[in-house]
């Protein structure tokens, strides 16, 4: 393994010749041994050398091993405790919370905030409050969905529609109260209306053009070192519960 | 005085030979003590490190059945992972979306007889951009002047900048062109107006 058989015969050849040079031949080792100095402290000084070895070999490498068994174990408590308290708080949620409460605030905040664009049930959505308002949609379009490390991290994103109508001011009116409480949250962005130059009287036809934002969070991906901050006795979690209670889903009659 | 004379009877070589061995002795058993202590030492932290193995061992073994019931509880976990994205980004939304219905509201309390609005351009930023047309321009300058005026119910706008005004003498009316500042958050609709009758319930759930 690495040494090829000639180069290790040049060695060993270097090495007796070495040997011979410095005269310490197999022959002359007894004479090495029998020497008065190597009888006296021969055996101190290599007790000292072997000690030394065995500190550096040996204690220093289990040493390390120590350290490094030490870290590993400190992560893993870590894990443990993070499972532990995750383990811990899901279970607390499913004996606090019954499983049909969880079932229905996870639908009633899923079709506000969707995980996915469903860009087609909110065309619906949007078809249906105008249906319901008496607004004439000229044309509603999808116009992006706007994915970006921004979005990305702060955990929700964005889909825009364009959205042109024919209606009273009045409907008008009615059309945007209604979609500021839809289930699935639409915001508007820019409005645009223009009328004829007779009105005044608010039953004239109005042109209105708005950019309508829509959003959705991802699926979340799930990492069992993450912990639950949710609570559902937090005052964001109520406050938005409460809201959405006042928010009606429409779908297309 | 009497000088004293010592009789060394022990000749020096064997005296020197005794004590080498004495120190040669001395050195054995440091030497030997030293390997042993070593060896033990040694023979301990192979040991710790066999018990710290054995005791990484039992944590992951605790980490793996706390992952298997992790994974019975998955379920629960999305949505509870899903209530908590969603409710962050639902308190974000309410927080900052814009309520253009009260912009048509003022717009159609505010706006006197006499003066219609034609166009009108609003955007997230709060300015809006207006057009519109007067039958004379003493409506105009009271309209634009209520506007801002929170006596007259023109709270919603900071300010109102006239950009252009000109006669239509076939109509006999005025159409102008205004630039309007919306108060700022003067579009929100509030905490309180969102929940209208829950926000006393959810004070008290606060308390």
């Amino acid at each position: 393994m690495g040494v090829p058989l000639g180069g290790g015969v040049g060695i060993l050849f270097r090495v007796f010749r070495v040997m011979a040079s410095l005269r310490v031949e197999v022959g002359s080792l007894r004479s090495f041994l029998n020497h008065p100095l190597v009888r006296s402290y021969g055996l101190f000084v290599s007790s000292i050398f072997l000690s030394l070895v065995l500190l550096w070999v040996g204690a220093r490498s289990a040493w390390m091993q120590i350290q490094a068994l030490k870290l590993e174990q400190s992560l893993a408590r870590q894990t443990l405790s993070s499972l532990t308290t995750k383990v811990g708080q899901l279970e607390a949620l499913t004996e606090d919370w019954a499983a049909e409460e969880l079932d229905s605030q996870s639908e009633s905040f899923d079709r506000a905030v969707p995980s996915e664009s469903s860009i087609p049930a909110l065309l619906t959505e949007i078809q249906a409050i105008a249906q319901k308002c008496g607004a004439g949609i000229s044309s509603l379009q999808f116009s992006e969905s706007v994915s970006s490390e921004e979005s990305t991290s702060r955990g929700w994103e964005e889909v825009r529609l364009n959205f042109t109508s024919t209606s009273s001011f009045a409907v008008l009116q009615s059309l945007l109260q209604t979609m500021e409480v839809a289930s699935r949250v639409i915001d508007v962005e820019t409005i645009q209306f223009s009328t004829g130059s007779d009105t005044g009287t608010g039953t004239a036809d109005v042109q209105t053009t708005m950019v309508l934002i829509s959003y959705y969070t991802p699926e979340p991906v799930l990492q069992p070192e993450t912990p639950i901050t949710f609570s559902p006795s937090g005052s964001d979690f109520i406050k938005a519960s409460m809201i959405l209670n006042r928010f009606t889903p429409y779908e297309v009659e | 005085m009497a000088e004293e004379h010592r009789i060394e009877l022990i000749p020096r070589e064997i005296e020197e030979a005794r004590k080498r061995a004495v120190l040669v002795r001395s050195l054995r058993v440091l030497g030997l003590g030293l390997l042993t202590l070593t060896v033990m030492v040694t023979a301990a932290l192979f040991s710790v490190v066999q018990a710290q193995k054995s005791s990484l061992r039992n944590i992951q073994q605790q980490v793996a059945a706390k992952k298997a019931a992790l994974a019975d509880l998955a379920d629960t976990e999305i949505k509870v992972a899903g209530l908590t994205d969603k409710t962050k980004a639902l308190i974000y939304i309410f927080d900052n979306r814009n309520y253009y219905s009260l912009l048509l509201e003022a717009l159609s309390k505010g706006t006197p007889a006499g003066v219609s609005i034609t166009d009108l351009t609003a955007a997230s930023t709060g300015e809006i951009s207006l057009t519109g047309e007067v039958l004379d321009y003493t409506s105009l300058a009271n309209f634009l002047r209520d506007m801002v005026d929170p006596e007259k119910g023109g709270s919603l706008f900071t300010e109102v900048g006239l950009t252009s005004v000109s006669f239509n003498p076939s109509t006999g009316t005025a159409q102008f062109t205004a630039e309007a500042e919306v108060v700022k958050n003067g579009l929100r609709g509030g905490w309180e107006s969102l929940l209208e009758e829950g926000w006393e319930s959810f004070l008290e759930y606060l308390e």
